[in-house]
């Protein structure tokens, strides 16, 4: 799901400097998190397909 | 004359599941709520790919104890699926396995489903305490105030340093309500120690000299309202070095008094949302004992103070979480005042 998908995006994001206090702060975490969630299924451009949309047709489009 | 009509259905009751909710397979083997809520859990990190260390393993099925999910303190709080509130007893919490989040758990034991609501933080249970409803000890903490479902847990556990998360606080006994005081009702705890209600003087509070107060930060700070109400315990160190309170400090040689003072910063308000705290002389010009320490924490804000040359030792406190005193003599002997709590 897309909590899944942006928490995993956060480990990532973490490991760079400038998100390293996402590991110290709880607020940071959960802002973090919500931000990419909110990204994946609500893009900002309208008339956008959302990102997890995207992924999971690609997914599915393969043999 | 009309007769109820064999074939008529009966109204079905029905409600929706929760988003998110989690259905068990081969639940007639799970037996227990507790179990219940181990399998989701553990069903909802196999379908997410995690592979997060769960334990302790011996204690995974005792009710009373946390769970440690990737090294953080996690405290279960089961309720039946269609309950607004869960309950939440501090007094289960023992030194070492206190909590760092509390994860609602909504069971239907019936049909095997789980539902988690969300996670409380220390920090949340700051700001939902002051709503929580008491429960003799406890507390019922409504399933709102839970948020973000099982996957803020996941994203908590992963991103965060287990000491980013703050433990609970272990209250050392029943928190007293310092609104009571307003009607002249002082708790059984506090009365022990000596306290006694005061008619209320204004001009006792005045700050006269700023070079009084021990914090070196002192920046002339003025009280912004008059007190509602006062208690002072009087203090004294015997013949053995001890700090004793009551009748008891009425011997000594050297005595002063603590005094608690709730007032709002409000203009007008008859409710008080501040707590002060002071340490003096019983005498007006006389000096503190050296080497009393004044210590009163709330949440993760403390303050300490030891005397020396001091005429006054003063903190306030402001908030709903419960406020924990203590008053140290220069030989170690303490002195500790029930948990008080403004209920703001």
């Amino acid at each position: 799901n897309a909590a899944a998908v942006a928490t995993a995006a956060a480990l990532e994001l973490k490991r760079h400097p400038a998100f390293s206090s996402c590991g110290t702060s709880i607020e940071a975490a959960d802002r973090l998190v919500e931000a990419l969630r909110n990204h994946l299924l609500k893009p900002e451009r309208e008339g956008d397909s959302t990102p997890l949309r995207q992924w999971v047709q690609q997914h599915l489009a393969q043999p | 004359m009309t007769s109820r009509d064999p074939l008529a259905l009966e109204p079905l009751e029905a409600f929706p599941m929760p988003e998110g909710a989690i259905t068990l397979p081969d639940a007639e083997l799970l037996g227990t709520s507790r179990a219940m809520v181990l399998a989701a859990l553990q069903q909802a990190m196999r379908e997410q790919l995690l592979q997060l260390p769960l334990g302790p393993q011996s204690e995974l099925n005792n009710p009373e104890r946390c769970l440690m999910l990737n090294r953080i303190a996690v405290q279960v709080l089961p309720a039946g699926m269609l309950a607004d509130a869960v309950a939440l007893d501090p007094a289960t919490w023992q030194s070492g396995a206190v909590p760092q989040l509390l994860l609602a758990a909504l069971v239907d034991e019936e049909n095997a489903v789980v539902h988690f609501p969300g996670v409380l933080t220390a920090a949340d249970w700051a700001q939902a305490s002051s709503q929580a409803e008491r429960d003799g000890d406890g507390y019922l903490v409504e399933v709102e105030q839970f948020r973000g479902g099982i996957e803020r847990l996941f994203a908590l556990v992963q991103l965060l340093e287990p000491a980013a998360l703050p433990h609970f606080r272990v209250l050392s006994g029943p928190v007293v309500s310092i609104l009571d005081w307003l009607s002249g009702q002082v708790d059984e705890a506090l009365l022990a120690l000596g306290a006694k209600p005061q008619p209320i003087q204004a001009a006792a509070f005045r700050m006269e000299d700023p070079s009084d107060f021990a914090d070196d930060d002192f920046d002339g700070y003025e009280p912004p309202g008059d007190p509602l109400a006062l208690l002072t315990i009087l203090l004294g160190i015997d013949s053995r070095e001890r700090l004793v309170s009551g009748e008891l400090a009425e011997e000594c040689i050297e005595i002063f008094q603590l005094q608690l003072a709730p007032f709002s910063d409000q203009a007008g308000s008859e409710r008080p949302n501040a707590l002060r705290l002071i340490l003096v002389a019983t005498l007006r010009d006389d000096l503190l004992p050296d080497g009393i320490t004044l210590r009163a924490q709330q949440g993760q804000h403390r303050q300490e103070a030891t005397t020396k040359a001091s005429s006054r030792v003063e903190f306030v406190f402001q908030g709903a979480e419960p406020i924990e005193v203590a008053i140290v003599s220069s030989n170690g002997s303490e002195l500790s005042l029930p948990p008080l709590q403004l209920h703001a």
